[in-house]
């Protein structure tokens, strides 16, 4: 079967080292769509200003762009309202902003509950501010890649944790958490829930109606967007109770000699000038998604996910990182004997673009007792042949190495 | 004597046209130096990266200079043997003489990584400073 999406993306028709180039690194980033490069091109040559600045005609076609993409948000995470939407930087940026924007409410009884397959980027900004609070810091064990919810309710029933953080997806086993469960759970004790969706938005997508989380964090550039975009969802009272720790222009209403009143949320929380042409490439990437049958998109990588893990399977010497009931995205492994590095490096120089290295979750890692490991991030426009060709390129990496590793001992 | 090690070297990296058979070949290498080497990886030879970790100890030996390396990768202990017969059994003055770019000039810059780079060219600067401050305290002597 052709991929009916692969020809929208430019970069994955070129050669590296003289082979066909094999993509498998989308939890690091997704690829860029011809239509999301295009609208930045017409950005740039049509209407490139500082938006909410100015009364000319460019500044208005770019603010009115820029709140386009703003609404358009909204409607692809079933926010209520255009208001409910932040733009930052990615998703470190947004988690930061709810981090920084709490803090001071965190204390010796309101402290953080998160889970041990989160990435460093919803662990330890919480983990910090804890620290720096005299806060309870919890992490919720999630043996086999699976979180332990039963676990997770007797931490929050201590009644100790104001917030609980989760990720959506793992960028490491690729386990899909149960957000609406635990959302459940988190309002049951009187807390709130910030979900990380940087693996999940582009495979899942974030109803965030159906998860019911306060605040939900992605990046742009993991769901066909720019670098340097990302977004903050996050429910009216929960935006409203952020702080806003960062000042400057177009977030202020009133400024005098002694004081400052702010504008009203989401401009509150976006000093300075936004990135305006990732924003707006990333609302192409909204329009890309939107104008596909996701149904199709997302049964098509649920095929493929299930797919590389059944033939990585099947491949003697490899073990896969964790066994979740849903996986989505990657799928992360070990090979006996054999060092994730080295195991990337020699793909690599086969056309296969895999990461190794510990994947910024050491405590995920940790689990399942390991320092790195490799990882294979499949999208929709990768294909089972390209799995094929990537699991070929395995075995003969550890046919050579296997045999030059047992030399040396 | 390290010109002309540097220049062998090149040549022979160079032979390879394939990325990856240039790579078994570093793979290949590797199996000269050993694995397990406990009394040289202890924690204070220990040069830890993201993504391997490299023990490495320098000595001088009848004024000589001898590095022991070894990682618990199989690419990075190639390119540590590389690292040996380019620079052991020299003397120290040599090496001191002029701060080389160990994998431009070795002609292996283009095949690692950034990160990769700054930790092995790390490595070659380290073997650097090492006869530098050697070759002085010898002429201090």
């Amino acid at each position: 079967m052709t991929n009916p999406w692969r020809d929208d993306f430019p970069i994955l028709t070129q050669q590296v080292y003289g082979r066909r180039l094999v993509y498998l690194d989308n939890a690091a980033t997704s690829q860029v769509p011809r239509q999301v490069l295009e609208r930045i091109i017409l950005h740039y040559t049509t209407e490139h200003a500082n938006v909410h600045r100015g009364v000319h005609f460019l500044s208005t076609a770019s603010t009115s762009a820029v709140e386009d993409v703003r609404a358009k948000t909204a409607a692809f995470l079933h926010a209520p309202s255009a208001k409910n939407i932040v733009f930052t930087q990615g998703t470190t940026d947004s988690i930061h902003l709810v981090c920084s924007g709490l803090e001071d409410r965190l204390n010796e009884n309101a402290g953080v509950l998160v889970t041990a397959l989160e990435h460093h980027s919803n662990f330890v900004p919480w983990q910090q501010a804890c620290l720096r609070k005299g806060a309870p810091f919890a992490v919720c064990p999630a043996p086999d890649g699976v979180p332990d919810l039963q676990e997770m309710e007797r931490l929050l029933a201590g009644g100790r944790y104001c917030l609980v953080a989760v990720t959506q997806v793992s960028n490491l086993t690729g386990t899909v958490y149960p957000v609406r469960e635990i959302a459940d759970m988190t309002h049951r004790y009187g807390a709130v829930l910030l979900v990380d969706g940087a693996q999940g938005i582009l495979h899942l997508g974030a109803d965030t109606e159906q998860m019911d989380c306060d605040y939900y964090c992605f990046s742009g550039h993991k769901m066909l967007s720019p670098t340097g975009t990302g977004v903050l969802y996050g429910k009216t009272d929960a935006l409203e109770m952020l702080r806003p720790v960062r000042s400057g222009g177009g977030m202020v209403d009133l400024v005098t000699l002694t004081r400052t009143t702010f504008d009203e949320i989401p401009q509150r929380l976006e000093a300075g000038t936004p990135n305006i042409a990732g924003i707006i490439g990333m609302g192409a990437a909204i329009d890309y998604l939107m104008q596909h049958d996701l149904e199709q998109i997302r049964s098509y990588e649920a095929g493929l996910i299930a797919y590389t893990q059944q033939q990585l399977d099947r491949i003697p010497s490899v073990h896969i990182l964790g066994h979740p009931v849903q996986r989505a995205g990657a799928v992360s492994f070990t090979v006996e004997g054999i060092h994730p590095y080295d195991i990337a490096a020699m793909v690599d120089k086969l056309g296969y673009a895999v990461r190794s290295g510990s994947h910024c979750a050491q405590p995920a890692l940790r689990i399942f007792d390991v320092e790195t490991a490799v990882r294979v991030s499949p999208a929709f426009y990768n294909t089972m042949q390209e799995i094929d060709g990537f699991c070929d390129a395995l075995r003969r990496v550890i046919r050579m190495m296997s045999r030059n590793s047992s030399a040396s001992l | 004597m390290l010109e002309d090690r540097i220049r062998e070297i090149r040549e022979e990296l160079n032979e390879f046209e394939d990325e990856f058979l240039r790579y078994s070949f570093l793979v290949e290498l590797s199996s000269y130096v050993p694995a397990d080497q406990p009394e040289l990886m202890r924690d204070e030879n220990l040069h830890r990266g993201c993504q391997s970790r490299v023990w490495l100890r320098c000595r001088l030996q009848d004024g000589m200079f001898y590095l022991d390396a070894t990682s618990d990768t199989l690419i990075i202990r190639g390119v540590l043997y590389v690292m040996m017969q380019l620079y052991n059994g020299l003397p120290a003055e040599e090496i001191a003489q002029r701060r080389i770019d160990f994998l431009k000039e070795c002609g292996l810059e283009e095949h690692f990584s950034q990160d990769r780079i700054s930790g092995l060219s790390g490595i070659a600067d380290t073997i650097y400073s090492y006869c530098c401050s050697a070759s002085q305290t010898r002429e201090n002597n």
